[in-house]
């Protein structure tokens, strides 16, 4: 059974008294432990289509599954349960909260899940030594590196155990020797069974992954597999 | 982990700013905190002076409680004066217990001070059962009993003489009042035929205290007094009640100016909490991203408001109690009368008020901004394209 399916579904929105659709008759679908990547231009519809997979927004058209689950016609309240329990989210811009260490910021999401406490802190310092930032637990986000922050980013998108990994933009703050470290850790979260979907611009970033969509003016304009799949 | 810690180290993003909105709710709550304190204590401080004055009526000339109250407890002069032969009517009257003739006048001392005389009679113990005398009462008519703060500022004690060249005439001390508490520590007692000769009014008297033996039956006996001709009658309640008519029109004017301190407190935590919303909307739009509800932003920046205004509540508070002495002060210029004893008195109501009131200003300022937060759609956090 897919983890993410998308079948015909479409996004518009109105900006002012014009219509635009952002997405149209997009139909894919995303194996458990899959690595996929979402390419295009700016205002190619690439990220109102991580909107609808991370159920942050409902298409108007079509059927979203996430792990099964038809999400369309689900609660704001059952959507943010599906987000905090199946999805983690790793964003460009980190969002590291200031004035909470390394393992709070962590700690974060399992906190809005009632899960703040002891096991979720032993968990938080266990991924912090995974992404390599065990002795960095006390450190606040300004005595951190860009790429330690993001780092730290991703462990707090696995606090919470998710089945997938959405990924916007993660290197675009980056140098490309912090890019090329974060899409390692990407590399072996995938290995460990973690399906990862990472949007960005970049064909290089993109050829990471296993499966690459194009997207172009609200719909999929081609699917490649590359290297990576082919054994390459 | 909880909300509550999280909401907590949030108020030190910006430690300026949460400073500076804790002080405005501060400074709203310590005049709040004075205020209430002045409420109780002004009444308590007022009643007590008047029970320790021993005088349950004044019998003058004069019928305004106000000058009244002035005479009977501040010495305050009046340029009319009762016949002494009223004085055993008065005693006549069924329920009088005690009454003393008064006669009061001051004269300029040293140091432009204003020293006051009472000339008074023995039955002035009666009326003042609570009085402690080292030494004992007059002897003869060149006594004198001294207040315990007049009997400091002269520099003397019993068997002392002391002379006034104001009204150039000596005296022996006979007795000095232990402190009481009341105006009475800073007037000079004389006997009454003493003063009436030194100051030429013989026969006449400022006016006369009364203490009845049942305070039940006041009204019968100030309706008994008011028949003797030309003589005004005024209770201790009525004096009581006179003041605090008067010192209500200062209390409202007080309280108004707390209401817009209040107000201002209530914009400015509200306008600071709110443009700390509006920075962090995106940081909202990623909680509600990871897994956190409405509501749990909206109790984030709820709590965040409340433990501001909370710690300013306390601080107020503190300054309230540690600044009672200038509150005290400022006050007593701008009343019409004070009493002596301390005004801003403190007491756990107030307190609990207090600080029920800055929650309140937490909670009615931080509504609308924890609103505006838990609003923020998890689609702020992803990159516009």
């Amino acid at each position: 059974m897919p983890v993410i399916e998308l079948v015909n579904a479409s996004k518009t929105y109105r900006r002012g008294s014009e219509l635009i659709t952002a997405v149209r008759d997009v139909h894919m679908s995303v194996e458990p432990g899959e690595f996929i990547a979402i390419v295009g231009p700016s205002g190619s519809g690439k990220t109102t289509l991580m909107n609808i997979m991370g159920c942050v927004d409902k298409p108007d058209g079509g059927i979203v599954r996430i792990d099964g689950v038809e999400t369309n016609s689900l609660s704001e309240r059952e959507l943010t349960r599906i987000r905090a329990q199946k999805i983690g989210f790793v964003f460009q811009q980190f969002f590291l909260l200031p004035t909470l260490t390394a393992e709070e910021n962590v700690l974060l999401p399992a906190v809005f899940i009632g899960n703040g406490s002891n096991s979720g802190r032993k968990h938080a310092l266990e991924l912090l030594g995974q992404v390599g930032l065990g002795s960095r637990a006390k450190h606040l986000p300004d005595q951190l590196s860009g790429g330690e922050m993001q780092r730290v980013a991703i462990a707090r998108a696995l606090i919470n155990k998710p089945k997938i990994l959405l990924a916007d933009e993660p290197t675009g703050n980056l140098d490309s020797r912090n890019a090329e470290s974060i899409l390692r850790i990407f590399r072996d979260l995938n290995d460990t069974g973690i399906t990862m979907v990472m949007v960005t611009h970049s064909p290089e970033l993109a050829s990471h992954a296993q499966r690459v969509f194009h997207i172009k003016d609200g719909t999929v304009d081609g699917v490649v597999e590359t290297a990576t799949t082919l054994g390459g | 982990m909880t909300l509550l810690t999280l909401s907590l180290k949030d108020l030190w993003r910006k430690p300026a700013r949460s400073i500076l909105t804790a002080t405005g709710v501060a400074l709203a709550s310590a005049t709040l905190f004075s205020l209430l304190s002045f409420n109780v204590g002004y009444k308590q401080s007022l009643k007590k002076e008047m029970a320790d004055s021993g005088i349950h009526m004044l019998v003058s000339t004069e019928g305004c409680p106000m000058e009244a109250a002035s005479l009977a407890l501040h010495g305050g002069e009046i340029p009319k004066f009762l016949p002494e032969d009223r004085v055993p009517l008065i005693r006549a009257v069924p329920g009088v217990r005690a009454v003393t003739g008064m006669l009061i006048f001051s004269a300029p001392g040293e140091n432009n001070r204003t020293d006051l005389f009472y000339g008074v009679d023995n039955e002035m113990l009666k009326l003042k059962p609570h009085w402690r005398l080292k030494g004992g009462w007059f002897k003869d008519d060149h006594s004198i009993v001294l207040g315990s703060e007049a009997a400091r500022v002269e520099k003397r004690d019993v068997g002392d003489k002391v002379f006034f060249p104001e009204i150039n005439a000596e005296f022996t001390v006979t007795g000095v009042l232990d402190r009481t508490g009341s105006e009475d520590d800073g007037f000079f007692f004389i006997p009454l035929k003493t003063a009436q000769t030194l100051f030429n009014k013989q026969g006449k008297l400022t006016g006369v205290g009364v203490n009845v033996g049942d305070v039940e039956q006041i009204d019968r006996v100030k309706d008994g007094i008011e028949k003797i001709p030309e003589v005004y009658v005024v209770t201790a309640q009525q004096m009581m009640d006179q003041i605090l008519n008067l010192v209500g029109s200062s209390k409202t004017l007080m309280f108004a100016v707390l209401a817009i301190a209040l107000v201002i407190a209530v914009l400015g935590v509200l306008n600071t909490v709110l443009m700390s919303v509006m920075e962090k909307l995106r940081e909202f739009g990623y909680m509600r991203c990871v897994g956190a509800s409405p509501g749990a932003v909206f109790r984030i920046v709820l709590i965040e408001t409340l433990t501001l205004c909370l710690i300013g509540g306390w601080f107020g508070i503190m300054a309230g109690m540690f600044g009672s002495s200038i509150a005290d002060t400022l006050i007593r210029k701008v009343l019409p009368y004070a009493p002596s004893g301390r005004m801003v008195v403190f007491d756990w109501s107030t307190m609990i008020i207090t600080f029920a009131v800055t929650a309140s200003i937490g909670a009615l300022a931080g509504l609308y901004p924890s609103w505006k937060a838990a609003q923020a759609a998890p689609m702020q956090a992803i990159r516009n394209d």
